[in-house]
């Protein structure tokens, strides 16, 4: 116990250095999924953690003999304690902002009939394209305002239809939540977040250069859309910190390279992520479970 | 539902979602003949009378006499009412970006230039 409680909080550090290179390198759906499963693995496993390592103050009960449990200091269980608590808050907010966005929006389209796809025009003068999912009884829309599609030529428009019908298709939206709420609770795993929404990105670029047959328009689409978007001023620009920026020229750079094929390897990494995550967790369970028999014992 | 009769409803949703989007995109009212054009895709003429019907019918679009043609222009009404309110729910929220998957993000100059030397490098055709 006395290091492996730490493994699935160490996991999901290491994850913030490895994701950005599987996002770069990866084949797009493959590495998308691969890593939402190593973040979910590693944020449950990090809430393990911390409930193991709070559950070691149970060696401070009078008449308790120390064991294992003594390896952890009491300062950090106490911190763990008071982050559990702040994780949960942060958990829960997170998803609070996205049914509140989510349900904004849908609020805000209410009034306008969409095409059979849910494509709902907004008379906006900036480019502004994004899926929105279904919230009962709302339909899911992509909304799609009058500057997007007057920066784009007719061809371009498809790729960017076929783009946002890929991510509802593939339901996006629920892999970043579980990623964002990852994240709340491992900050260590805000990188390893990022990294997987550009592989949505990704994925759905792919997804749409299959449909209309051409990856360069899908390029040209995703370029002249982010071009126009800085001509009119939006949206502001945040550079993200470290590990390189992951964002539309990468994108347009992977659609003009040849589609990535390595996704055993990709999928490898990940099972190897949750399998450490899952034996380090158990190891350390397995090491307390037989100090709180010791006590109870005989 | 069976598959066939998924990829057929799709491909009408695109089909409206193109002739909206040439609508949009347009200076002035457009006649089927106009849509057509600018849609491509070797639609019959038929098919964009079709999706027209269906559009008007969700009052998507009205019709402009343009002497003894008929144009189509976008109905804007809902559509320019709908702006602010998106703007605000966009608005409301700094983490929009961690939330919503926008198909615009963010560009420094660096990538500007980037991208112009990407568009410009393309191969022709």
């Amino acid at each position: 116990m006395i290091f492996s409680i730490y493994v699935p909080l160490a996991v999901g550090l290491l994850l913030g250095f490895v994701a950005p290179v599987v996002a770069r390198r990866a084949h797009a759906g493959t590495g998308m999924l691969a890593l939402s499963v190593a973040i979910a693995g590693a944020g449950l496993g990090s809430v393990w953690a911390l409930v193991l390592i709070i559950a070691t103050l149970w060696d401070d009960l009078p008449g308790v003999d120390r064991g294992v449990t003594s390896s952890v200091p009491d300062v950090l269980a106490v911190a763990a304690a008071a982050w559990l608590l702040v994780a949960g808050l942060r958990a829960l907010g997170v998803v609070l902002a996205r049914r509140r966005m989510h349900r904004g929006l849908h609020a805000a389209v209410a009034g306008i009939d969409c095409t059979s796809d849910g494509v709902t025009v907004i008379a906006d003068p900036r480019p502004e394209a994004f899926a929105v999912p279904a919230c009962r009884p709302a339909p899911a829309r992509i909304v799609v305002t009058e500057g997007m599609l007057r920066a784009l030529g007719p061809r371009q428009r498809l790729a960017m239809y076929a783009h946002e019908r890929a991510h509802l298709d593939g339901r996006h939206h629920r892999l970043r939540a579980v990623a964002e709420v990852a994240a709340a609770v491992n900050p260590a795993l805000g990188p390893a977040s990022r990294a997987m929404a550009h592989l949505c990105e990704r994925s759905a670029d792919e997804r749409a250069a299959a449909h209309v047959g051409d990856r360069g328009l899908v390029a040209e689409a995703v370029a002249m859309a982010a071009l126009a978007s800085r001509a009119t001023g939006s949206p502001a620009y945040h550079r993200t910190l470290g590990f390189g920026h992951l964002g539309v020229v990468q994108r347009v750079a992977a659609l003009h390279r040849p589609a990535r094929t390595h996704r055993r390897v990709v999928a490898l990494v990940a099972g190897a992520a949750v399998l450490v995550v899952l034996l380090a967790a158990g190891d350390a369970t397995l090491d307390f479970i037989h100090f709180a028999r010791a006590l109870t014992g005989p | 539902m069976s598959t066939p009769q998924r990829r057929e409803r799709r491909g009408a949703g695109e089909l409206e979602a193109a002739v909206l989007g040439a609508l949009w995109a347009a200076d002035g009212p457009l006649t089927p003949t106009e849509i057509q054009t600018r849609v491509g895709e070797g639609l019959a003429y038929n098919t964009i009378h079709t999706i027209i019907t269906r559009l008007a019918d969700k009052g998507l679009l009205r019709r402009v006499p343009m002497g003894a043609r008929t144009g189509y222009l976008p109905a804007k009404d809902a559509a320019q009412a709908a702006a602010d309110r998106m703007r605000d729910a966009l608005e409301s929220s700094r983490e929009r970006d961690a939330i919503l998957a926008r198909f615009v993000t963010a560009l420094s100059a660096d990538d500007e230039a980037a991208l112009r030397a990407a568009l410009d490098a393309r191969p022709p055709g």
